[in-house]
């Protein structure tokens, strides 16, 4: 039995152990894989999410699971704070705020880290990629200046990943978790479009509205990336949005190919982006 | 233990090393790289390493024969699992021994083979190489697979590109990954056509043209098309 095989193994037992009502041994075991991490290799970077799922699912039952967790939390932030965490601190930071509720906590983080002088200008900017969509909606846009490129090739990436599960789906449950999928990201892409029209990159954004608007089950999109054109007063951008959508193959074509209700994102949902138009 | 950012470290002092000439201390710490981390470029820049040290010291190429030899038997003995088919075919790859590679597939292929599922693995990681011989029957099991994630990387490759200032060596860098890309997904639809699989062949076709930067993607459909024995409407 190799490491990795032998650290799953252990991690079911976990939660197993949840499941039977052994609230307090769970932790216990969930922290061993926090704690040891660092030497659990690709086992501990692969599933560093979903041990701290089953952490914050634990206080449903056990409050101090939280309390833990947000001790873990404050640790880490000291560590990245004295110099002595790296990426994967800063990563693991974000997931624990985005999963308390807490984001504006990452605002904070990268702060702090943007005073601390030149040696920890690249973590800053590391930190700038992962808390993008803290900032978009905290209205820092200029902060995104530099990053938001990458990160609308990110959002467009995880849109067509699904596009694509979509359209080879072998049965109805993969089309609809697909489905699932492809609403789950597009709110981060309309965040990411706003962004690129407030930063003046018209050009990316149109190119991102294109990748959206061919994702055949986002049959909402057009009319929610309009909504935000005309909120930002744009309305050139608007119309020239509704060419595009009438441009595609089945335009025109109303209704909702997937049929499911849409799974909010961690920040907005999509109909955070309706409303009125100017 | 070592951390991964130990073995890491291992590696630079490898590189520096092959820098300053120190040849076998470079060839040991590549291979002790390869032997104990889990890094992404253990498949790629690691064993490029070791293949041109091995211009100065066939010692290297020997080491890397000798892992491929033992990954090989545990293959055969069932002892292996994922990680040491895809060690195996990257070392033959690096050797320039892909027939090794395919030979082991044909060993594996026999009716009496107790670990088919290192066999669908190993074609997996081959279907390239089966598919210019011109073998597509054997390729049926996988094809609409690969086919699905050729698709997926397809459009992932086509966005990085898209989304690159034009002029920008990024922008010549992932136009390069994208040709590659729509070269691979261009085979499979030759795949899936010679397999009459013409409902995934239309929708790979369909990924192929929308991602095509060039506007040759008809022509080439339709030569693939040909190559597989069937005229393309």
């Amino acid at each position: 039995m190799n490491r990795d095989t032998e650290l799953y193994a252990r991690f079911n037992q976990a939660r197993t152990m949840a499941e039977s009502g052994l609230y307090s041994e769970a932790l216990a075991e969930f922290l061993y894989f926090i704690e040891n991490q660092n030497s659990l290799g690709s086992f501990g970077r692969a599933n560093l999410q979903y041990i701290l799922s089953e952490i914050i699912d634990l206080a449903n039952h056990l409050p101090e699971a939280i309390e833990t967790l947000v001790l873990i939390r404050n640790n880490w932030e000291e560590l990245i704070l004295a110099g002595d965490g790296g990426w994967s601190y800063l990563h693991n930071v974000h997931i624990i705020n985005e999963r308390l509720g807490q984001p504006e906590r990452d605002l904070v983080l990268l702060d702090q880290l943007a005073n601390l002088g030149p040696e920890f200008k690249q973590l800053h900017q590391k930190f700038l990629i992962v808390a993008w969509e803290q900032l978009a909606r905290a209205g820092r846009y200029a902060d995104l200046t530099e990053c938001i490129d990458t990160r609308v090739q990110d959002v467009a990436g995880a849109l067509t990943r699904y596009q694509v599960q979509w359209e080879f789906a072998e049965d109805e449950e993969q089309r609809e978790d697909a489905v699932n999928m492809l609403r789950y990201f597009l709110p981060s892409a309309l965040l990411a479009y706003k962004t690129l029209l407030v930063l003046d990159k018209d050009e990316f954004a149109a190119k991102l509205a294109k990748w959206v608007f061919e994702c055949e089950p986002l049959t909402e999109a057009p009319s929610l990336f309009v909504s935000v054109a005309n909120k930002l007063g744009r309305a050139d951008i608007a119309a020239s949005l509704t060419q595009t959508r009438q441009s595609l193959p089945g335009a025109g074509i109303s209704g909702n190919t997937g049929a499911v209700s849409p799974v909010p994102n961690s920040g907005e949902t999509s109909q955070d982006f309706e409303g009125e138009t100017p | 233990m070592a951390t991964e950012r130990e073995i890491r470290q291992r590696y630079d002092q490898a590189h520096r090393d092959d820098c300053a000439g120190k040849y076998d201390e470079a060839l040991e710490g590549y291979l002790y790289y390869l032997d104990h981390s889990d890094g992404p470029v253990r498949l790629s820049y690691t064993l490029q390493s070791i293949m041109t040290l091995s211009g100065v010291l066939p010692a290297a190429r020997e080491a890397l024969e000798a892992r491929r030899d033992r990954c090989e038997e545990r293959i055969l003995s069932g002892s292996g699992d994922w990680r040491e088919i895809h060690d195996f075919t990257s070392f033959n790859k690096y050797l320039d021994e892909k027939e090794r590679s395919l030979a082991l597939l044909d060993r594996l292929s026999n009716a009496d083979n107790a670990h088919p599922e290192l066999y669908l693995k190993l074609l997996d990681g081959l279907w390239e190489l089966v598919a210019e011989q011109g073998h597509y029957e054997k390729l049926s099991p996988i094809i609409e697979k690969e086919a699905k994630s050729i698709a997926s990387f397809l459009a992932a490759y086509h966005i990085r590109w898209n989304f690159k200032t034009e002029g920008s060596h990024e922008y010549s860098r992932d136009l390069a990954l994208l040709r590659n890309q729509l070269l691979k997904a261009i085979l499979a639809y030759q795949v899936l056509i010679a397999l009459r699989k013409d409902g995934i062949a239309e929708k790979l076709a369909r990924w192929i043209i929308k991602c095509d930067p060039s506007g040759d993607a008809n022509a080439l459909l339709n030569a693939a098309a040909a190559k597989a024995g069937r005229r393309c409407e």
